[in-house]
């Protein structure tokens, strides 16, 4: 094993090694047992070794920062569009819910001199009579409408 | 300038969820409700509030009415809201005597919920001030048009 290794470097410094070898050194510098006479030059591998792993983590760095903006933008997104939603459901509700103008005329009813009434021939009763009072014989507007329609 | 473009979008979407609405509202949005909201619940005044399938042969969905004696504040307020609702009017025929409005009819095209809506007021003889709020389809109209043409 050692010979091996002492024939890697030699080959090594000659700028003869591809790079499964040199994966080799690294992996061999990398142990702790070492032989003495080359933890001298040890540094230089574990270097490489250390350079490899920091880059390997820079590059799972840059992809991350390139996928968790996209994450986020969508989930703005999301958060904006239910943020507006549920407002505007509130504001919808404040609007219908004016006192006194939608709710009360969903349910026929007359109300005479302040008293409720719900009899549906009363109501039709009523209703009728506000309307000839409006379209009665004597009516100016009639005539004018009449002048108008014809 | 993301954070501009998504103001910029909520603001939009409100907008349009708003405008949708004031179209569902369309029908509340006349100042007589005012009318009806004050007086109708008052003593001397009758209110009828009249909507569904008995108004299907009149070809109208909604029949509001109110009768109250014409005093001098019922007068300013009706008078007020006259004129504030016949701006939007698309047909108006009416009587003034002594620059108020005696009679009036009002129709008014709701284009975006395709219905009509009609506003009648006359003050009788009697003192007593009649107002009408209809709403209906658009074949209301020649129906409408009829009952207010006298048989000759």
């Amino acid at each position: 094993m050692t010979t091996d290794i002492h024939k890697l470097l030699n080959k090594y410094f000659e700028g003869e090694t591809t790079s499964e070898e040199e994966k080799s050194l690294r992996n061999y510098f990398s142990q702790e047992n070492t032989s003495e006479d080359l933890l001298e030059i040890a540094p230089i591998f574990t270097f490489l070794e250390d350079e490899a792993t920091a880059l390997a983590v820079l590059d799972e760095i840059r992809k991350e920062e390139t996928t968790i903006p996209r994450k986020n933008k969508q989930l703005r997104t999301i958060i904006w569009t239910i943020t507006t939603l549920v407002a505007s459901f509130f504001i919808a509700i404040l609007l219908l819910q004016r006192p006194d103008t939608t709710t009360q005329f969903v349910e026929n009813q007359v109300w005479v001199n302040g008293k409720k009434i719900t009899d549906s021939d009363a109501i039709r009763y009523y209703a009728e009579e506000s309307f000839s009072k409006v379209k009665s014989e004597e009516n100016i507007l009639e005539d004018q409408l009449n002048f108008m329609f014809e | 300038m993301k954070t501009k473009r998504y103001i910029r979008n909520t603001l939009l979407l409100m907008l349009l969820q708003l405008i949708s609405l004031s179209g569902i509202q369309a029908q509340e949005n006349l100042k007589i409700s005012t009318i009806f909201e004050k007086y109708g619940k008052q003593k001397g005044s009758t209110m009828v509030l009249f909507s569904g399938e008995a108004l299907n042969n009149y070809k109208l969905d909604k029949y509001r009415s109110i009768t109250l004696p014409y005093d001098k504040n019922t007068s300013k307020d009706i008078q007020q809201c006259l004129e504030a609702d016949k701006k939007s009017a698309r047909k108006i025929k009416e009587v003034i005597s002594s620059g108020i409005i005696s009679s009036g009819y009002y129709q008014l095209l709701d284009e975006n919920n395709h219905i009509n809506r009609y506003i009648l007021f006359k003050i009788g003889n009697d003192g007593i001030a009649t107002l009408i709020y209809m709403e209906g389809g658009k074949d209301s109209e020649e129906l409408i048009n009829k009952l207010f043409i006298k048989n000759k």
